[in-house]
């Protein structure tokens, strides 16, 4: 039972430094295992019962990072919500990460070199126009000078707890319904969107982690001492 | 937990490239023609724990799944391309480009391009680079020059001797690529052609979205003091946090050996 509950601690350790490590990647979202969860599998510890294992299951928390200003053209931010659609030979990936390039076909691309979506297939750059001449508008369409190049596809779900992180900044949607048109998000040239891990609440969390997984210990000691008592007073001695 | 330590190094390690990263910026704060370098992250791969969408009971399936990631990985370092400010020199070979583009010049180790503008004349009245690399296609100012004059276009042309009438005695040619920031650097403000970035594209200076020449004025480079510092900072602290990371996994393992001694 404390073993149970021990390992769902340790997991929660792994995630929040998983947190930690990514307070400086741009568009990351923190991820948590409920610390509710946690208490309550703390408790049956104590008061006996089949204890929940803590930290079952991972939440991403959606919420909008601190949009940070870097001045390049090609980065985007995304501000409310929505993703950038990134194309992939294993099918569309989502992102809240526009720090985009181009690549020598002057395609606009992540910082992987994979497609960006646009509404009508990939973007392509003109050649003959300098590079801060190209504009973003707020819901996502490209100018080179006067010329109109195109629209960023920006997508939303109906339950963005659908949506898996699979590495590189992406999100991957299980079954369910489909990506759809985003209605609230705006973009912003010339920014970062910054991961939105609050270091001082991820520093809490790691304490209280911490804390629990010693009175966990703590309790298999109590357990040990108490087994041991028995069997003196079993054995007579 | 072991994998905690693992992932919270790779934190470290990504704030120590960060400062890094400042520490060649703010380097570079007085060189003309620089330009800063931003450093992007992405998050590594995930060990999946339970999947998502896995059916418990007859009929319900879990909403989310358990899956840990194992922290961070440097993506790229992007070199942004914004203007930097114009610096008025009034010294007649300082050239600076204001837009898109880069000049040329021949080093022996081939063809390649900066935005260094602070020009020189060699012995032989070629134009060359600070460094003594000549322009490409080479640029001759006849000895007896007594002015010149560069302009917008890129066209150099010089009073020489008794002449009323300047002379034009070649145009400074100016190039641009496709993805400059896939240009690699190759120290000395020069810079390569590679794969990413493409070939290097001629043009004319002002016309079709290059650049124009600006004759008396240096480019600086376009690091930012402050926004530079700001990020120090928030990377010394974020190096912190993730090594106090380690040390929190560490006691619990120390509680946890207590149990066996």
């Amino acid at each position: 039972m404390v073993a149970a509950s021990l390992e769902g601690l340790t997991r929660q350790y792994e995630m929040l430094t998983h947190n930690l490590a990514n307070a400086s990647t741009a568009g990351y979202k923190r991820q948590s295992a409920s610390f509710a969860q946690a208490l309550e599998a703390a408790g049956a510890v104590l008061g006996g019962g089949s204890p929940p294992v803590a930290g079952e299951t991972v939440t991403v928390d959606f919420s909008q990072g601190a949009l940070r200003q870097t001045g390049s053209p090609l980065d985007l931010a995304l501000d409310g919500k929505g993703f950038f659609v990134i194309e992939t030979p294993e099918g569309e990936l989502y992102t809240r990460n526009g720090s985009f390039r181009i690549n020598s076909d002057r395609r606009l691309v992540d910082s992987d070199g994979r497609l960006v979506a646009g509404d009508g297939g990939p973007i392509t750059l003109p050649e003959d126009v300098g590079m801060d001449k190209i504009a973003v508008a707020k819901d996502g369409s490209i100018t080179a000078g006067s010329q109109n190049i195109g629209r960023l596809r920006i997508v939303d779900f109906p339950a963005t707890s659908a949506l898996l992180p699979v590495g590189g900044g992406c999100f991957r949607p299980l079954e369910g319904p489909a990506a759809q048109t985003a209605q609230g998000a705006s973009v912003q040239q010339g920014f970062q969107e910054s991961s939105n891990v609050s270091v001082v609440e991820e520093v809490v969390n790691l304490i209280t982690v911490a804390r629990m997984y010693e009175a966990n210990l703590k309790s298999v000691q109590t357990q040990d001492e108490g087994y041991k008592a028995l069997l003196q007073v079993a054995m007579g001695s | 937990m072991l994998r905690a330590f693992s992932t919270a190094a790779t934190g470290m390690t990504a704030q120590q490239m960060i400062v890094d990263t400042i520490a060649n910026n703010l380097a570079n704060i007085n060189t003309a023609g620089f330009k800063r370098s931003q450093i992007d992250f992405q998050d590594l791969m995930y060990l999946r724990m339970r999947e998502a969408g896995v059916e418990t009971t007859a009929g319900i399936r879990t909403p989310t799944g358990f899956e840990i990631g194992g922290g961070v990985r440097p993506a790229s370092t992007n070199k942004v391309f914004t203007q930097g400010e114009m610096d008025n020199t009034g010294n007649a070979l300082d050239v600076a480009i204001e837009g898109d583009g880069f000049f040329q010049v021949t080093t022996p180790a081939g063809t390649r391009y900066t935005r260094d503008g602070a020009l020189r004349m060699n012995a032989q009245g070629q134009l060359v680079t600070s460094s003594g690399f000549l322009l490409e296609p080479a640029i001759t100012v006849p000895q007896d020059w007594r002015s010149i004059n560069i302009g917008k276009d890129g066209t150099v042309s010089v009073l020489a001797g008794t002449n009323v009438t300047p002379t034009v005695v070649g145009t400074i040619q100016l190039v641009r690529f496709a993805n400059p920031s896939g240009l690699s650097s190759e120290g000395g403000n020069l810079l390569a052609a590679t794969e990413a970035s493409g070939p290097a594209i001629n043009g004319i200076a002002g016309q079709a979205g290059m650049g124009s020449t600006q004759q008396g004025f240096l480019e600086r480079s376009n690091v930012q003091m402050v926004t530079e510092l700001v990020n120090l900072i928030t990377a010394q602290r974020a190096y912190e946090i993730n090594s106090q990371a380690i040390k929190a996994g560490d006691e619990m393992l120390t509680e946890a050996n207590r149990l066996v001694s």
